[in-house]
């Protein structure tokens, strides 16, 4: 039905229902604020204002400081252990520094007692040996003087033998034997 | 021939809703909506009271820390804390009637309605004026209308526009921006109904109606965002004239 009408034709049906409309009832000013609207959004508002600030944010914020508190306390606490731990810690370096200087205090005493018990343990070790040595000394002197003593009279008796044989006639042993023995400590007859 | 098809509602069919006694209308009903439902929520939330909040106390407690932090804070400063549960009413109460403007079967902003922003904004007003001479004395009229540095000689041009602007026009364009969004809100998805109850009973349905539907759809969605900022705006701007009455010198 309306698609079959000229635009003309709609603009003046529209022009004459307004008219008839504005004739027949006042047309509300849509901006303009109505008494009724007004009181019951104060009411409901007003309502909502006193019990957000009396009924239902108090205990909110009650709950909120609560927890805040026990962030703040539980913050301090963490803090407090760690000032603790940190105090440990200072503690437990110091016994370590401390033990680690006894230790090393115990180690260069342990160490000189080493070292002189060693030097002693040396001293009488070199002294035993000179001992031992200046014993042997000895005995190899007084060895060795004996065969010396022994090869003197065998030589002697031998060269007293072989005199007697180029002189024809026996040689009276001791009356050559100083000439013997210096020929025989090297020096001349 | 789609032009032929398409009847806007009378702007008092917009708007207008009839009464059912004592004055309560749609509009007085969102009202109630509006404040039943921060009132059930935060209820829950404080009689559970537990140290870790969660679902609904979740919600409300970051809502708070919201309305502190993002409007009390940088709008009123330092001691803005007595004014939060009113920051949080402005916020919750508008917040809740703007979204009645998707919600099916309702479908009508509640401050779409001059009334409702004309109570919060002269709450807002009267709030910052008292707040202005409890704070200040006499002294706060002084400050606001002969501002401090000013040249003698201007104040005659000065002192005029700030008492027109600071106590007559502030609570009118707190209202009107509230009020005219949301308006305008409504109307532009009414427009867009209409639109589509038009193109579908047209035969350019297949080729139209898929835009003008998707244009409904955005716009909708649009409305939600555009719902939640005006109460942030709201709220905000309640709490820079609270704050510029409490500390009139910064």
């Amino acid at each position: 039905m309306l698609e079959e009408l000229s635009i003309d034709e709609l603009l003046a049906a529209d022009a004459e229902g307004e008219e008839g409309e504005a004739g027949s009832e006042e047309v509300p000013n849509p901006v303009l604020p109505t008494g009724n609207e007004i009181v019951w959004a104060a009411v409901f508002f007003f309502a909502l204002w006193a019990l957000m600030k009396y009924v239902l944010m108090p205990p909110i914020n009650r709950t909120r400081n609560e927890r805040a508190a026990k962030i703040a306390a539980a913050k301090d606490a963490v803090s407090g252990a760690s000032s603790d731990v940190a105090d440990k810690q200072a503690a437990y370096d110091e016994a370590m520094a401390a033990a680690r200087a006894e230790a090393i205090d115990i180690i260069d005493q342990a160490r000189a007692r080493a070292e002189s018990q060693r030097a002693s343990i040396m001293e009488a070790a070199e002294a035993e040996v000179a001992e031992l040595r200046s014993a042997a000394s000895a005995e190899l002197a007084e060895a060795r003087a004996g065969a010396v003593g022994s090869l003197r009279e065998q030589v002697a008796s031998v060269a007293v033998g072989a005199a007697s044989s180029v002189v024809g006639r026996p040689i009276d042993q001791a009356s050559v034997r100083s000439t013997i023995d210096s020929v025989l400590d090297g020096g001349e007859a | 021939m789609i032009l032929a098809a398409v009847e806007f509602p009378p702007i008092e069919n917009v708007v207008e809703w009839p009464t059912v006694g004592a004055g309560f209308n749609k509009i007085a009903l969102i009202c109630a909506i509006a404040m039943a439902v921060p009132t059930v929520l935060f209820f829950l939330a404080g009689r559970r009271g537990a140290m870790v909040p969660r679902g609904v106390q979740g919600f409300v407690e970051t809502s708070i820390e919201f309305v502190e932090e993002q409007i009390a804070k940088p709008g009123i400063g330092h001691g803005y804390e007595p004014f939060v549960p009113l920051l949080t009413s402005f916020f919750f109460f508008i917040a809740i009637g703007n979204l009645f403007e998707v919600i099916p079967f309702f479908q009508m902003p509640m401050n779409a309605r001059m009334g409702p922003p004309l109570v919060l904004a002269l709450t807002a007003w009267v709030m910052f004026i008292s707040v202005g001479i409890k704070h200040n004395g006499p002294g706060y009229l002084k400050e606001v209308l002969f501002p401090p540095g000013v040249p003698k000689a201007l104040y005659l041009l000065v002192t005029p526009i700030e008492f027109l602007s600071t106590f007559l026009v502030r609570p009118f364009s707190h209202a009107v921006r509230l009020f005219a969004n949301m308006l305008a809100g409504h109307i532009l998805l009414i427009t867009f109904t209409v639109l589509c109850i038009a193109v579908w009973t047209s035969g350019l349905v297949v080729a139209i109606l898929p835009f003008t539907f998707m244009g409904l759809v955005v716009f909708t969605a649009f409305e939600v965002g555009v719902s939640l900022i005006q109460a942030f705006v709201f709220a905000i701007l309640a709490a820079v004239y609270i704050g510029g009455a409490l500390h009139p010198a910064h």
